[in-house]
């Protein structure tokens, strides 16, 4: 693997860590949106740039990616007023430890994977475990609804960083609907998220709570007793 | 073509009723589509059509089966909403039937698929089309469920394609590498076993999530219950299907590899965590519609058990099973918009005596009930009765006992809820009376489907039976 991919993958590594414990939703979606383009460039020289698959692949993947989904992000955060995360489940400081153990742990991981992902070393593997790894930490411990849109993302190119090594086995069709669901499915987000606030006027989704199972039934025992 | 068509109908009539700027002209294209759907799946399961697309859309039985039932259940639903729309008042939303129609797109793909990524995709895109749906009422509760819905079946589904990756990752370094069904299977013997281990929990973990198997159920009552009965029927009798075929597809690659003893745990473990959660949320139960989303959670669970069996017989049951379970359920739903329409409320307190208030509605309320608990003659008690004997014959004498336990239990919470709201004293709530019209179009749906869970009880076509003996082979790999 070229010098160059390693510097990429450390890159990939460095921002998960900085997307565990940043709580400015501006600095999450930027972040992300380096990463994307990170992932989007590594899938260039992973593969050689002689090869039309791998430039369609980077070069969505930066369009929707890097661009598209952080321009979008960007403007539904103005929208909402959403600017950070001040009440998070996890501290940040315990959030920046766990996301430091998981990139440890991703590394012990990745170093049990079958040959066919090797042949682009163990860093790969690893960062793609880091990144999924991060995507779940933010996932479970951020109540704003776009930090979890973030978290989805993250998660995802995490996901596609390990379908990076694969990528004789994917047609150009399947990639390009992987990347089209995930554009579409942060559009859908972006719209709930945006109704959201105009209905309840804050976006913590931690606050929803009208559907649980218990607050239901409560109510139809009392009109039972 | 005729696979091409059968995706692209949808979307491209989709994409014409959003340019309609009239109501009834978009329903006119919902209506049309889905008879056209019908005519056009109907074709393909005759027929037989070569795999197109270099085998990407391929038709086997597992698909026949779930592309029958999907086009089926869409059809009845379309009329359903076309009298159901008319009377319920809503906010006027362009986007219902275009998005209803690529809903329909996307889970026909799901159907069609071979390929475990193309799969991956259109499932995916069930969701996303299917959230604005679930946010129909514009209500903050419709709000909540449809957030719910988006984000853990996002993440779920995310989890399945990390899965399909593991999959990938498990194939021998030569080889074509592709991972269409056949190939994969074809490898399989070859394929590293740990890795396929996880991959294949990667992807019961996703599927399962969309399919609604406790503990990741948590999203379905709510989206069950917000959404309007129409698409409440699809997304249980349909979707859920849907996600169990991603299931069924990994199922085929370990059984091949020989892994049947390494998948049996985990899909029986999910299946009766699933059924008693479904049957504890039923007791007492204060909403109708999550009633019949918990009993959704239950029979997903009884779906789980049948393929965690590991015998064909277990995996025929479980098939049998996921039809009965969608001409029942969507029977359920339909019937509880009907209630919905008269009563004017979904609480269980509210509504008594509905004999009296609209006798349709209880009649299909109450054989949907004796339907979907398992009654004989319905097509249900068959198909739990298969899995029954199964994992009699495999041996697991106790787990049999359980599974036994845990249906009567559901009878019994589902019978305390529903009965009083049919046989009580009237009083309560009140809506709108119901014109003949509308109960015709309403009732007539509804009627079909129940017909058609009765008929499979006491006879099941030679076709059908073909089918569904060759799927479970698909799936078990022909070991007995």
């Amino acid at each position: 693997m070229s010098s160059f991919a390693q510097l990429l993958l450390v890159t990939v590594l460095l921002l998960d860590v900085s997307l565990a414990a940043s709580s400015r939703l501006a600095v999450l979606i930027r972040a992300f949106a380096l990463q994307a383009a990170a992932v989007a460039a590594l899938a260039l020289v992973l593969d050689g740039p002689g090869n039309p698959h791998a430039w369609a692949v980077a070069s969505g993947t930066l369009l929707l990616k890097g661009l598209l989904i952080p321009y979008f992000l960007g403007r539904a955060s103005e929208r909402t007023h959403a600017v950070k995360e001040l009440d998070p489940l996890v501290p940040y400081g315990v959030s920046l430890l766990l996301a430091a153990a998981g990139v440890a742990l991703s590394f012990a991981l990745a170093s049990h994977l079958p040959e066919t992902a090797q042949r682009s070393g163990i860093l790969l593997g690893a960062a793609a475990f880091a990144t999924m790894f991060t995507g779940l930490l933010i996932l479970v411990s951020r109540g704003t609804a776009l930090a979890q849109v973030a978290g989805y993302l993250v998660l995802e190119n995490g996901i596609f960083l390990f379908g990076l090594s694969l990528l004789r086995h994917m047609p150009l069709l399947v990639e390009m609907g992987i990347l089209l669901d995930v554009f579409a499915g942060t559009f859908v987000m972006g719209i709930v998220v945006y109704n959201i606030h105009r209905t309840f006027d804050h976006i913590d989704v931690r606050a929803l709570t009208a559907l649980k199972e218990a607050a239901g039934r409560e109510e139809g025992m009392g009109e039972g007793a | 073509m005729i696979l091409t068509a059968l995706v692209l109908c949808p979307f491209l009539l989709g994409a014409l009723a959003w340019s309609l700027p009239r109501r009834t002209a978009r329903r006119a294209v919902l209506v049309g589509a889905s008879l056209l759907q019908v005519l056009l799946a109907g074709m393909a399961v005759w027929r037989g059509p070569a795999p197109e697309w270099g085998g990407a859309l391929a038709l086997d039985p597992l698909g026949k089966l779930f592309l029958g039932v999907t086009t089926l259940l869409f059809a009845a639903a379309s009329l359903y909403t076309f009298g159901y729309m008319a009377l319920h008042r809503h906010p006027r939303k362009r986007h219902y039937v275009p998005v209803l129609l690529f809903f329909l797109g996307s889970m026909t793909l799901a159907t069609l698929s071979q390929h475990l990524g193309l799969f991956w995709v259109a499932l995916e895109a069930t969701t996303l089309s299917s959230a604005p749906l679930v946010y129909f009422d514009r209500s903050e509760k419709s709000l909540e469920a449809a957030w719910k819905y988006l984000i853990l079946c996002s993440v779920g589904i995310a989890l399945a394609l990390a899965g399909t990756f593991f999959l990938a990752l498990a194939l021998p370094a030569e080889g074509p590498g592709s991972l269409l069904v056949a190939d994969l299977v074809a490898q399989a013997p070859l394929m590293s076993a740990p890795w396929l281990k996880v991959g294949f929990l990667f992807l019961l973990v996703g599927y399962g999530t969309k399919m609604g198997l406790a503990p990741m159920h948590t999203w379905l009552p709510d989206a069950h219950a917000e959404a309007p009965p129409p698409v409440s029927a699809l997304l249980s009798g349909a979707l859920l299907n849907c996600a169990f075929l991603g299931i069924l597809r990994a199922l085929e690659v370990m059984n091949a590899a020989g892994l049947a003893s390494f998948v049996q745990k985990p899909l029986l473990a999910f299946g009766f965590l699933s059924m008693a959660t479904g049957t504890a949320f039923l007791i007492r139960q204060p909403d109708y519609k999550r009633l019949l989303a918990y009993s959704s959670v239950e029979h997903m669970g009884i779906l789980a058990v049948g393929v965690g069996l590991g015998s064909a017989q277990g995996i025929f049951g479980a098939l049998l099973h996921a039809l009965n379970h969608s001409l029942a359920k969507g029977l359920l739903f339909f019937a509880a918009g009907l209630i919905f329409l008269v009563t004017g409320t979904k609480s269980v307190a509210e509504v008594r005596g509905l004999l009296g208030r609209s006798p349709l509605a209880a009649a299909l309320f109450v054989a949907g009930f004796f339907a979907i608990t398992g009654t004989p003659p319905f097509g249900l008690f068959v198909s739990e009765f298969t899995i029954l004997s199964a994992a009699f014959s495999a041996g697991h004498a106790v787990l049999a006992l359980l599974y036994l336990a845990l249906l009567v239990s559901a009878f019994t919470a589902m019978g305390a809820v529903v009965l009083p709201m049919v046989f009580g004293r009237p009083g309560g709530a009140r809506g709108e009376s119901l014109s003949a019209g509308n109960s015709w179009l309403l009732g007539a749906p509804a009627v079909l489907l129940a017909l058609g869970s009765l008929g499979l009880g006491l006879w099941i076509p030679r076709g059908l039976m073909a089918l569904l003996k060759a799927g479970a082979v698909l799936v078990s790999g022909g070991c007995p």
